[in-house]
């Protein structure tokens, strides 16, 4: 166990070390911020002066081993637009936001998915299968922001039940949720229908029904959790996409998230926010990893002991 | 054989419907009887349908079969009509199944002990947690299982395949099922594990009273256990009896077949017979005899080529054979056997 945590510790910083080494590099293969820092027509001082500032007169190794010691020191830049304001903070301040918006669109797309395929298979009926795979490909072919765009024409502006923008209202939440858990409820829909399917022609599921279960406790109690390991499993991996996919959400809905925080700072060419901003990523895909890993250890016993 | 009918399988066909919608019988017209508390054998190679008959028993068929003509009837009650709730109340209760594989028939993720007390809970809902907890090692020390509170805690990886097929027959017992069907329960372990569980089996059914369908392709076990046997071929019982009358006086060629490949001590030094060939895939049998292609019995005919023998009486109304000569078989088997 001992061993297992450290390896994996490791395996985590080598992660971020690398997230932290491509986001500085293509920052600066971007171009230099000063032409977009300052106006159109600033003097030679003036951009000489924002350049010794913010240290891109020196070269370029010379810069990123400051911005490692840096990091090491728990100071990660301060943000080029809003001066004497840290990065990691700006970004930190965002990340509750986003972070509730994630967990809960993808904890409705999982329930949503186990719940559809459950009855699926409960019912053992085709015509829901072709139902709730079909209803989820069609959703997953419209990009997410069209999709976003769409909700928000029916429900804010034709309906005006819900709030098109931000998040004050408690119920802004709905509509940027249901599109993310209608974006990840086909992938899980498929993965776990194929996988109980798997599960049930295997042997022990035999068994079961041999020694007098019903139907439910055969599907839920024996086959689910084998079925939701490969489905752990492959959540995991889908994270990174996930990740990407709410940056575009949080932005059509203007919620307040990282996401947005970060698309304005690619844009601004704020590279200490781009670089915090990725680095905090990172860290949330590696630690969802490990809740991944413990909770396919705390499922299946084999895992337990590797 | 006077005691009771437990269970009485008539004209019991199994198969699936081609795209033509024309039926394909991977079994088909099978009927036998199993008395209580007695022994019956189906014999045959794979392919050969046996595993397929008991599934159908029970209502285990694999998605994609079904049924297509026959009665099973269990104390009377025909299972192949009963609704599913009640079905349910007799599987893993009175009737109970051991099956081929003990690596792959537990759950993998769920503790032995926890499985065997789902065979009570399943039936007995409201039992005390203590009291299932107690059942279940005592069905572990049934069947052999040392040290069986701490072995039920652990998980089915850290079983041996000898021990997991204990805890499979220990689960089957859970409710003293009145007939136990074994599927090949030796046939995926070592050979000197093969007897130990052929005595727990025994001992399961002495404390129980159980009766057995012993479905297998080892006539050796045969020999051991069973009061009747079925002989099954390309889905159809060719040959049928009481055990000892069946291997003295084996009345279809593909019996006497079988035999004659088995090696015994009072035989060494003479070489095994083989059957030649192999059988006929459900899709393509021909209109005979489906042994026919394979007989080498000397009394053979064109009739084995154009007509399909019944199984009706050949030495008595006991010992039943599905052959057109079945009355000069007993030469080949001596000749096969010797």
């Amino acid at each position: 166990m001992a061993r297992f945590l450290v390896t994996r510790t490791l395996q985590a910083l080598a992660t971020i070390f690398v997230v932290v080494t491509v986001a500085f590099l293509l920052g600066r293969l971007s171009g230099s911020p000063a032409a977009l820092l300052l106006t159109e027509n600033a003097t030679r001082e003036q951009i000489d002066e924002l350049n010794t500032r913010l240290g891109f007169d020196q070269p370029l190794p010379v810069q990123y081993v400051e911005y490692l010691r840096g990091i090491l020191g728990g100071d990660f830049g301060d943000s080029y637009r809003q001066a004497g304001v840290s990065s990691m903070d700006l970004v930190l301040e965002r990340l509750p936001a986003s972070l509730s918006l994630g967990a809960i669109g993808l904890a409705l797309g999982l329930v949503l998915a186990f719940a559809a395929t459950i009855t699926t298979h409960l019912a053992r009926s085709r015509t829901l299968r072709t139902t709730f795979l079909g209803l989820g490909s069609a959703r997953q072919a419209i990009p997410d922001f069209f999709f976003g765009l769409l909700l928000v024409l029916v429900f804010s502006v034709t309906l005006g039940w819900l709030p098109s923008l931000g998040n004050r209202d408690p119920l802004a939440i709905v509509m940027p949720a249901l599109t993310i858990a209608t974006a990840q409820f086909v992938v899980y829909t498929r993965l776990l229908d194929n996988s109980l399917s798997e599960q049930g022609r295997l042997d022990y599921a035999r068994t079961a029904v041999a020694r007098g279960e019903n139907r439910f406790r055969v599907v839920v109690g024996e086959l689910l959790p084998n079925a939701s390991l490969p489905v752990l499993t492959i959540a995991a991996i889908n994270l990174g996409s996930f990740l990407g996919g709410l940056v575009i959400v949080e932005n059509v809905f203007a919620w307040p998230g990282m996401g947005q925080l970060m698309l304005s700072a690619v844009y601004s060419r704020d590279f200490p926010v781009v670089q915090s901003g990725l680095i905090v990523v990172a860290a949330l895909f590696i630690l969802s990893n490990l809740l991944v890993d413990a909770a396919s250890a705390l499922i299946d016993p084999r895992v337990r002991r590797a | 054989m006077t005691t009771p009918v437990l269970l009485r399988v008539d004209d019991l066909s199994v198969g699936y419907r081609d795209a033509d919608g024309a039926e394909v019988r991977l079994v088909d017209g099978v009927g036998f009887t199993v008395h209580e508390g007695r022994v019956l054998c189906l014999v045959g190679e794979s392919g050969s349908g046996k595993s397929l008959t008991m599934a159908a028993v029970l209502g285990l068929l694999p998605e994609g079969l079904e049924v297509l003509s026959g009665t099973v009837r269990f104390r009377g009650q025909d299972l192949l009509t009963l609704p599913e709730r009640e079905l349910r109340a007799l599987r893993g209760n009175e009737l109970a199944m051991v099956f081929q594989d003990p690596m792959t028939a537990l759950n993998p993720v769920k503790r032995v002990g926890a499985q065997i007390a789902r065979a009570v809970r399943a039936h007995h809902p409201r039992t005390p947690r203590a009291q299932v907890l107690a059942r279940v090692e005592e069905l572990l020390t049934e069947v052999g299982v040392p040290d069986p509170a701490e072995r039920a805690r652990s998980y089915p990886h850290q079983w041996s395949g000898g021990m997991r097929q204990r805890a499979v027959i220990a689960m089957a017992m859970a409710n003293r099922p009145a007939l136990l069907i074994a599927d090949e329960p030796t046939t995926a372990l070592d050979v000197t594990i093969q007897a130990q569980i052929m005595d727990v089996l025994a001992d399961a059914r002495a404390t129980s009273g159980a009766a057995m369908v012993l479905i297998t392709h080892d006539l050796g076990l045969v020999a051991q256990v069973a009061d009747e046997i079925c002989i099954m071929y390309a889905g159809r019982i060719v040959e049928r009896g009481t055990v000892w009358t069946v291997f003295d006086e084996a009345r279809h060629p593909y019996t006497a077949g079988l035999l004659g490949s088995l090696l015994s001590a009072e035989r060494a030094g003479s070489r095994a017979y083989a059957i030649p060939g192999s059988p006929p895939a459900p899709t393509r049998r021909p209109p005979g005899c489906a042994f026919a292609t394979r007989c080498e019995l000397p009394a053979r005919s064109e009739l084995c080529g154009t007509t399909r023998p019944e199984l009706r009486p050949a030495a008595d109304v006991t010992h039943e054979s599905a052959c057109h000569h079945a009355d000069r078989t007993l030469e080949f088997a001596r000749a096969v056997t010797a």
